[in-house]
């Protein structure tokens, strides 16, 4: 097939404007994220000086301040950030291992029942269930 | 049967026994109270009289803000599924084209939305689109202030009004631009991993009978995705209906001003939990139950039309 000129531009330019799109928020959440209270509205991403313009980064706005208060001041009820995090690891950990034990179960079963090899289990006692 | 084949026979029951029992207490047991709690009135968990159907006829005659959630979710499935999918079918067959460079790259970029989960977009979003200092204000007012200083005769009413209040006048367009955002590369592995299996012989032998990209598109393409494509659509059709955490997140827990955002998940919610009448609420649960189960009849008879 006979490739034009333009086609590298068709192809790249919309998944580049839709990168773009996907990742304006990302990266609006990466400098929130290092901003104060004080100056998380002073400009659309970085902080900026007080009547500047929107390009006139105000270096001193930034802070990893939020960081640090996230593992020693954040309380979420009576727990701390930390706790959340090992509750939101534990839940993790145990409906993967048994969401895979209980699928990889399943699966053997109905394997082992739609096999020709049965042995000994009836073919309707083995699907009696499924 | 001898007492060894008995025993035998009845391993693979042992065996299914712990599932069957957690399905049992936290399935089954839930469901069919629900189906009993339908028919009741509460009032917390503990009173309940027996009313019938009433929940039911109140619910289609007298209760304005179920059906207010019922169009507002309408709105919502067909404007998010009308860009949304076909935005995804689209992403896809770039991706899918054998001269694409970086495939791995695009593909990582446009699933990453999926991985944050729909509070987190609500969060963004909801500082995104804050009147006065969010981005989106902020770079539409730019963008006209700058049209105004370079087209002569601009009108000002053009320039854009840094005070509008997105989730409050425009909760829907708000709602369905959100959920694009996180969505659509979710749906676009969908059809991607579908147009990786369409025939490459049958591409090329419609290319040597003189079909162009077009005719290639609709008569081989598009029929061999359409198993995953109305799978895609019913998943998207499910859940746009289950919407809860980002209109009760991004718009607040009463769907915002003139009720724009509030979807019947929602309105569940509300009933339920906040004025306390479960049936009502599992009312309300089994009708969004029982319209999701008729959706997904259509889509099984759709796509697999000639067959049951």
């Amino acid at each position: 097939m006979r490739k034009r000129w333009w086609t590298p531009f068709a192809i790249y330019i919309p998944l580049g404007a839709f990168a773009l799109v996907t990742l304006v928020p990302f990266a609006y959440l990466i400098f929130s994220a290092f901003k104060t209270k004080e100056t998380f509205f002073s400009g659309p991403f970085w902080p900026v000086e007080d009547g500047g313009a929107w390009w006139a980064v105000d270096w001193a706005g930034f802070t990893i301040g939020n960081f640090t208060r996230l593992w020693t001041d954040v309380k979420i009820g009576e727990a701390s950030f930390l706790r959340a995090v090992l509750n939101s690891f534990f839940f993790a950990s145990v409906m993967s291992a048994v969401g895979t034990l209980g699928a990889r179960r399943w699966a053997a079963t109905a394997w082992r029942c739609s096999s020709s090899e049965a042995g000994s289990l009836s073919r309707r006692s083995c699907w009696g269930l499924w | 049967m001898s007492a060894k084949s008995r025993r035998n026979a009845l391993i693979p029951y042992l065996f299914v026994a712990p599932f069957l029992l957690s399905f049992g207490v936290f399935v089954v047991y839930p469901l069919a109270q629900s189906i009993v709690l339908a028919f009741m009135q509460t009032n917390g968990p503990k009173t309940r009289a027996f009313v019938g159907l009433d929940n039911f006829s109140w619910l289609f005659t007298q209760d304005p803000d179920f059906w207010k959630s019922v169009i507002n979710i309408i709105i919502y499935t067909a404007g998010s599924m009308l860009i949304q999918l076909p935005a995804a079918l689209g992403l896809a067959l770039l991706l899918n084209r054998k001269d694409i460079k970086g495939r791995g790259f695009w593909r990582m970029i446009f699933f990453a939305p999926i991985l944050v989960g729909l509070v987190f977009v609500a969060i963004i979003f909801g500082l995104l689109f804050a009147p006065n200092n969010g981005l989106i204000n902020t770079t539409l007012f730019q963008t006209t202030l700058m049209f105004d200083r370079i087209i002569p005769f601009y009108p000002d009413s053009w320039i854009f009004d840094l005070e509008f209040r997105w989730t409050a006048e425009f909760a829907m367009p708000a709602m369905i631009i959100a959920s694009f955002w996180m969505y659509v590369g979710f749906n676009m592995i969908y059809f991607l991993a579908a147009l990786q299996n369409v025939s490459r012989d049958l591409m090329e032998a419609a290319e040597v009978d003189g079909a162009g990209p077009w005719q290639r598109f609709l008569n081989v393409t598009l029929p061999a995705i359409r198993p995953i494509g109305t799978f895609v659509v019913l998943l998207s059709f499910i859940g746009s209906v289950q919407l809860f955490e980002l209109p009760y997140l991004l718009i607040g827990e009463d769907g915002g001003p003139g009720k724009k955002g509030l979807t019947p998940v929602m309105h569940l919610f509300a009933k339920g939990f906040d004025a306390g009448d479960l049936g009502y609420a599992s009312a309300i649960g089994w009708l969004i139950a029982m319209v999701l189960f008729a959706v997904a009849l259509v889509q099984k008879k759709l796509s697999n039309p000639g067959t049951d």
